[in-house]
């Protein structure tokens, strides 16, 4: 396997693992911050290409206000809906985390759980 | 009906149909400058996600199944659209790189010391996606509004 085939095959493994450790994730994605899928656990209704460009986007909103309003860099961005949370990382600089959790998710635990794999994910990048 | 079939419709009997380019640009770049101060650097993946949708519908009209009639038939259209000269400069199983010579975005501007030509680069992207039958990643490699002379698409097609 190229180097490449086994840094996304590391990654894949990482999203396999956040999913394993919490009931309340129910899906998760890597996304280069160009709009590519790096990686990708999402349920098989979801259009992953339209998703990584509405996060590669919604990543350079978040960074805009939290630099405009906060004056600092974004670490993350949620959305909140009827279904669930969607919560935007930043990984490095050049990718991000997507993660989508069950309504009733305890965030404070999902947060957590996320941090720790956003450092893996870092490494392997 | 695609977009492009959609858009075609004009009605203007006063007005015609043709605009000075300085329009276009006028048009084309205060919204790209108002999406890039919302977006930051999201604007521009959501700028050359556009350009690869016209692409596909583009390259969707113009496919031939051999590539370099195909390639051909790409660089007619945009030469007739006059949306440039575009000029293949290298191909290979890996890579495909065209130069867009006087590009409607941004052909005799001014070096304003960035590349910003995103949409462009989706174009090509897209119409490369329709030959190949994935995704590939593309980016500028050249702009006129970076004082490159030109402007120059490079495509992974590996």
């Amino acid at each position: 396997m190229s180097s490449a085939g086994n840094r996304i095959e590391r990654i894949q493994e990482v999203l396999r693992s956040l999913r394993a450790v919490s009931p309340d994730i129910v899906g998760s994605a890597m996304v280069s911050t160009d709009g590519f899928i790096i990686a990708s656990l999402l349920p098989s209704e979801v259009d992953e290409e339209l998703v990584s460009g509405m996060a590669a986007a919604l990543l350079g909103v978040g960074e805009r206000i939290a630099g405009e309003l906060m004056g600092g860099s974004m670490e993350q961005t949620y959305v909140r809906g009827k279904l669930g949370y969607v919560i935007l990382n930043a990984v490095g600089n050049e990718a991000l985390l997507i993660v989508l959790t069950t309504p009733d998710a305890k965030l404070g635990l999902v947060f957590l759980d996320i941090k720790r794999r956003v450092h893996e994910l870092t490494k392997i990048l | 009906m695609g977009l492009i079939e959609e858009v075609a419709k004009t009605d203007r009997p006063v007005l015609g149909s043709d605009i000075p380019i300085l329009v276009f640009r006028v048009f084309r770049h205060f919204s790209a400058g108002y999406v890039e101060e919302v977006l930051g650097r999201g604007a521009a993946v959501v700028f050359q996600n556009g350009g690869r949708e016209l692409g596909k519908e583009a390259g969707t009209m113009l496919y031939k199944p051999d590539p370099e009639a195909y390639l051909r038939e790409v660089c007619q259209f945009v030469r007739d659209s006059r949306i440039g000269i575009l000029q293949p400069r290298e191909l290979t199983d890996k890579l495909l790189v065209v130069d867009l010579d006087e590009c409607i975005t941004c052909a005799g501007m001014s070096s304003i010391g960035k590349r910003i030509c995103q949409f462009e680069v989706g174009f090509v992207a897209g119409v490369t996606e329709v030959l190949i039958k994935k995704k590939p990643k593309a980016y500028e490699t050249k702009c006129n509004a970076n004082g490159e002379g030109t402007c120059q698409v490079t495509v992974e097609l590996g």
